[in-house]
Order: structure tokens, then C-alpha cells, then sequence
């Protein structure tokens, strides 16, 4: 399964659009597919867009099985860095919990 | 050619080692023997652990491997036991009507592990567990800790190339259960390969309690492993299981009882935590020793050097 975020645009900001890639991903790995998470295009992205779309991930699964079943392309080192504190930050939230 | 027959009810709440004792007589099996095991999910109410299906599933592939035909029927059904994989591990068919979801940490599969993957493993399981709430961040980090220490004692101490992991979590109980366990040469054996003359003349029950003790060690390690875990499951109040050979030794915070009369072909270290009692690892750890970094460490690691991803 690819996955391309350049067709939201070049900056992903809502958590709506989060919530419509997040429901991709989670049918994909559902599916047991192999998830390519294709940044392409894409120059920026919000924190709020990373934890509905990838962070929230984590209500269903377990962050071995995200991770097994994706891979990240094309994405910058901001990108990955948004998307990796958006991780860590609901982790901390869920263990908090 | 001798012929065993062997019954577990999961619908009667049975302990290890009276788990362990439904196969005392088959250890008598060898090539060529068989084994009549009836496994009876047919209770309305359910008594089944991990732990204890893995027990079942080590058992039944020792026999397997010493060459005795084990028949297996299944009377009722286990969604559970289905789901982290006990009926394929024992191949033998099982019907699920239900649809496989991925759910978190629900399902932690009965896993086997190497010298290769324990150290994946640990991470995936400790993040499985970082994951739910209402688990103290110290229980946390001493699970970590154990988690490998345990496997790593399978991987140098049994003889044998692999071991076996269970895992459940119970958030309502506010208890995990972890089980690892392996068919190699024992407590006892792997003491006495030390040569060391204090270990050449004691018996089963003995090498239980002293391989629990700091600084007792084959040689292989260091002797901290087991330890350290025992003094964790005493400070937070939970259980430790050890058994090996005829000899099964109860820990926990109030007493040690060793019983004997159910044999186990290898090693079983089986606890039972709590996950609302907090334990300050200084009280166990050598001084300096850096544990809350080391599970930061793992967490930040888990995404990759410089939040590099995968």
C-alpha cells in the first residue's frame, strides 16, 4: 500500500486530514500490507496533523505492529522529527493515563 | 511401549504447579511412547493464562522431540488461547470464528526467542507495556531490566539455543504476568557445570534459593540477574515462581516455600507484578547505576537515532 501525503498538499495542518490518512494506514495494516508512508512533495506538517494522524495510531495498535508495518519515504528531518515528538508526546500522555 | 493419559480443566483455577504436576508421570515417556492430552475449555468460566498454556505447549514439544506420539483433543473452545496462538503452536487445527484484530498489548502471542531476537523482542514487548496506562513508570523500568536479564539467562545458562515468553496484562487486576521458560539442563546442572565445589554437593531445592542470591553464578554471568528480580517482585509485593528439575521454590514478600514432587525439564521463571506498587530501583541497583536513562534511552531509541523513524 503507498500512501502519498502530497495529495492533501504541500503543508498538512488539520486533524481532519490526520484523521482521513490515519483511517488508510489502520486499514492497511488491518490488512496486514506493508505501508509505505510517502512524503513526497510535502514540505510541512503540523504537530496536530502528526498525532491524529500517526500518534493516535496507538489507541489500536501496538507500536511494534506500526512499526512492522510501515516505513517512512521521502520525508525530511522536520518531518520525521514532528512526527516522532507527536509519538513520544501521546505515549507520555498514555502512560500518564 | 508405554501409554500416558493426560486431563487439564481450565474451567478449575489451577496453580503452576499443579500444572506442572498433571505431567510428573510422563516424564517417564521416551521414544516411541505416546500421550493421550485432553484439554477441556468447555467451562463457562474460564481460568487461562498465558503462562500457563505455554507450560502446556513446551511440555507437549519436549515429548515431541524425545520422540513420544502425543494425541491432543480439545473439548470446547478458547478465543484467547486461540488468538495468541496456543492451538497453532501445538499443531493442531482450531476453528476460529472470529475475526483476528490487532489490538493493543490484548494479545501478546506466546513467543519463542534467541540469542538474535530477545533483544527486539524486549524492546517490542517493553513498549507493548510503556503503552498502557496506569502502570507505574518504576514497574516499567524494572520490567525492562528483568525482561532481558531473564532471557539472557536461557540463552547462556540452559544449553539450549531458545526460550519461550509469556506475557498478560490484567488492568483491572492491576497485575502482569510473565512467564519464560525453557527445556534445557536446569538450575541445578548448570550450577554444578561451574566446577565450583560449593555447588557439587547440593540438591535441587538448594540450587533454587542460592541461584536467587547475589553474586551466585556458573560462571557464565555475574549473578545479579535473578537477584535483582527477586528483590523487584519482593519490594512490589508480587510473586516469583522458579522451577527447575523436582524442585519448585514460591517467592514473594512475606516467605519462600519450596515444594517438590513436579518435574520440569528445564527452567520456568514465572511472576506475577503489580502494576500500582512503585519500586525505586536504588534499593536493588548498584549505586550509580542508571536505569531511568537506559529505559529514556530505549524509548527515544525506539524512533530511531535522531528521530530518524523507519
Amino acid at each position: 500500500m503507498h500512501i502519498r501525503f502530497s495529495t492533501l498538499g504541500k503543508h498538512l495542518s488539520t486533524r481532519r486530514d490526520g484523521a482521513v490518512m490515519r483511517e488508510k494506514i489502520a486499514r492497511g495494516i488491518e490488512e496486514k500490507q506493508w505501508i509505505e508512508l510517502d512524503f513526497d512533495g510535502v514540505e510541512v506538517i503540523s504537530n496536530s496533523f502528526a498525532d491524529e494522524c500517526f500518534a493516535k495510531l496507538m489507541f489500536d495498535y501496538d507500536l511494534p505492529t506500526v512499526k512492522s508495518s510501515t516505513t517512512f519515504k521521502n520525508a525530511s528531518p522536520f518531518i520525521k522529527a514532528v512526527i516522532a515528538n507527536s509519538f513520544k508526546e501521546r505515549l507520555h500522555t498514555m502512560h500518564m493515563a | 511401549m508405554s501409554h500416558y493419559t493426560v486431563y487439564i480443566n481450565f474451567g478449575e483455577d489451577i496453580s503452576h504447579w499443579g500444572l506442572v504436576s498433571l505431567f510428573n508421570e510422563v516424564h517417564e515417556a521416551s521414544e516411541g511412547d505416546s500421550m493421550q492430552l485432553t484439554i477441556d475449555f468447555s467451562a463457562e468460566s474460564l481460568f487461562v493464562y498465558a503462562d500457563h498454556l505455554l507450560v502446556v505447549v513446551i511440555m507437549v514439544q519436549h515429548l515431541r522431540i524425545l520422540g513420544v506420539n502425543v494425541k491432543i483433543d480439545i473439548l470446547g473452545s478458547s478465543e484467547y488461547a486461540s488468538r495468541v496462538n496456543f492451538f497453532h503452536l501445538l499443531e493442531i487445527p482450531y476453528d476460529e470464528r472470529f475475526i483476528r484484530q490487532l489490538s493493543r498489548g490484548r494479545f501478546i502471542e506466546l513467543l519463542r526467542f534467541d540469542a538474535d531476537s530477545m533483544y527486539q523482542l524486549q524492546d517490542d514487548l517493553t513498549m507493548i507495556i510503556h503503552q498502557i496506562g496506569n502502570i507505574a513508570i518504576e514497574v516499567k523500568q524494572l520490567i525492562f531490566y528483568c525482561l532481558i536479564e531473564i532471557m539472557d539467562n536461557v540463552i547462556v545458562h540452559s544449553g539450549k539455543e531458545y526460550g519461550w515468553l509469556a506475557a498478560q496484562v490484567f488492568p483491572n487486576r492491576r497485575e502482569i504476568r510473565l512467564v519464560i521458560c525453557d527445556n534445557g539442563i536446569g538450575v541445578l546442572e548448570s550450577l554444578r557445570s561451574s566446577e565450583k565445589e560449593e555447588f557439587q554437593a547440593i540438591d535441587g531445592a538448594a540450587a533454587l534459593e542460592k541461584c536467587l542470591q547475589r553474586g551466585v553464578t556458573d560462571g557464565k554471568g555475574i549473578g545479579f540477574g535473578l537477584y535483582a528480580t527477586s528483590e523487584f517482585i519482593r519490594h512490589n509485593k508480587g510473586d516469583l515462581l522458579l522451577y527447575s528439575g523436582s524442585y519448585c521454590l514460591e517467592f514473594s514478600e512475606s516467605a519462600v516455600v519450596i515444594r517438590d514432587g513436579a518435574n520440569w525439564p528445564g527452567t520456568v521463571v514465572a511472576l506475577r507484578i503489580r502494576t500500582d506498587i512503585p519500586v525505586d530501583y536504588k534499593n536493588i541497583m548498584p549505586s550509580h547505576h542508571t536505569l531511568p536513562d537506559d529505559y529514556q534511552f530505549f524509548i527515544d531509541k525506539f524512533f530511531g537515532e535522531d528521530n530518524e523513524l523507519w
